[in-house]
């Protein structure tokens, strides 16, 4: 603390415990800023609060979604492994239809897993508990995987993919959770909101300090005066509204919050009925660390 | 070679009765001769009395122990140490995790993002080669 302040920057933590009158500890917030005179600091200023409430509902809201995800995914994990026992022949022989109609039942299953687990990434995420553990990692491999994904929907659409990725690119420390979220809500999106025989192009390479990761679609696009709401949770664009396809509106608020806290940049262009592509770039050294208690869950359901 | 002797026995400890009945059906299904317990003790006990050569294992159980105080004891145990085990669980929070992997579990799932089947692969895997 004195350090900071000696360099004339403030200094805030919420990890103080201090006592009351009464002998009672309680949790404190404390911020220290330095008012400066030019560049001579003429005094502090100095903000406590008491913030155990605080951290006490903090800490109901992380148990709550703990058990919430144990409570949710128990029975839905019964639904989805039942209707495989059945797909599976286990039971015996099921006529097409019996089979269409458990498939259906399957894929709401693994769709309500995919909201849970986007749910609670959400929380989480809310919470800052979301730890980023970075390791070097080959980025087209990881792009080229998530890519599998999603081969039944791109031969389903006739989609041609391009891959644009820079050769003998050195290795990325990103946190491999969290990177392969990020590529598999761009392809997803890429994938489901681009019309028959589109194409995707996946683009990786350097710029400068930064490495750029692009996915660039010649679908629906986004209508001009909707721009600005992409990344609002829950938010789903009135053009796609209209469509029958799948969604959350969850993805791109999950997206850009990763980046935000692994101090990236997100961004995109998009023209409706012509095209988007959406940009990620990180500094050459990555994801910036940071230390959580909960771990991500793969969304690679939702669709 | 006698194919009962060969016969490999699967501890199932799960507290949810709806996946027990569903786990050890399609393990025997598979082959394997399956034991099931709901709870730490219990599962501790029938490995005392049953040779186990792998172990399926939830986190949460019935009781106050958990999947980590089973972990705990059978890795201490000479005998039992080296007895693949697969946690299959719906917690997936990282302290638990990391618990487990530092404990020196074989492998991690997360119930619902995985098909049985799947599991079941990779259970034939290390047991059948
Ligand atoms: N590649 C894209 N092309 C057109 N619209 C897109 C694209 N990506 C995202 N969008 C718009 O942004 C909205 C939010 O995306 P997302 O958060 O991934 O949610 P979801 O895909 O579940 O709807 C989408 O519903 C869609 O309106
Ligand atoms: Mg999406």
């Amino acid at each position: 603390m004195r350090k900071t302040l000696a360099e004339g920057k403030s200094f805030s933590t919420d990890e103080l415990m201090n006592k009351r009158k009464n002998g009672s500890e309680y949790q404190e917030y404390t911020a220290i800023s330095p008012v400066k005179d030019n560049e001579n600091v003429i005094f502090y200023i100095g903000i406590s609060q008491d913030i155990t409430r605080h951290k006490e509902i903090d800490k109901a809201k992380t148990e709550f979604v703990s058990l919430a995800s144990h409570q949710l995914r128990t029975p839905l994990a019964i639904i989805k492994w039942y209707s495989e026992l059945l797909l599976s022949g286990d039971a015996g022989k099921m006529t097409v239809k019996q089979k269409d109609y458990i498939n259906e039942m399957h894929r709401g299953g693994v769709r309500m897993i995919g909201l849970v687990n986007a749910l609670l990434n959400v929380s989480r995420i809310e919470l800052g508990k979301l730890g980023i553990t970075p390791e070097p990692a080959n980025l087209s491999a990881m792009a080229n995987s998530a890519l599998l994904d999603f081969v039944p929907q791109i031969k389903d659409k006739k989609l041609k993919i391009k891959k644009l990725f820079e050769k003998g690119l050195s290795k990325v420390p990103v946190d491999l959770k969290l990177m392969r979220a990020i590529f598999q809500n761009l392809i997803s999106n890429a994938v489901k909101y681009t019309p028959e025989k589109g194409e995707i192009k996946i683009g990786i390479k350097k710029e400068n300090s930064e490495i750029v990761i692009s996915v660039a679609d010649t679908g629906y696009g986004i209508p001009k005066n909707q721009k600005d709401k992409i990344f609002s949770k829950l938010f789903r664009a009135d053009n796609i509204m209209k469509k029958d396809v799948d969604g959350t509106g969850l993805g791109l608020y999950l997206v850009k919050a990763i980046v935000d806290e692994a101090r990236g940049r997100i961004w995109f262009e998009s023209e409706e009925n012509k095209g988007t592509t959406f940009y990620i770039s990180f500094p050459l050294s990555g994801m910036h660390a940071v230390s959580g208690s909960k771990d991500f869950s793969e969304e690679k359901n939702v669709v | 070679m006698n194919e009962k002797e060969n016969k490999k026995t699967i501890l199932v400890l799960e507290d949810e009765s709806s996946l027990v009945d569903m786990i050890s059906s399609k393990l025997k299904l598979e082959g394997f001769d399956v034991v099931v317990s709901a709870t730490v003790d219990g599962g501790l006990k029938d490995m005392e009395e049953k040779k186990i050569d792998f172990i399926w294992l939830d986190h949460y159980l019935i009781g106050s122990k958990d999947g980590v105080e089973f972990t705990t004891v059978v890795k201490k145990n000479d005998k039992w140490k080296n007895i693949p085990i697969f946690v299959v669980s719906n917690t997936a929070s990282m302290d638990k995790i990391k618990a487990y992997k530092e404990l020196g579990v074989t492998r991690y799932y997360v119930k619902s993002d995985h098909r049985i089947d799947d599991i079941i692969g990779d259970i034939k895997n290390i047991l059948l080669k």
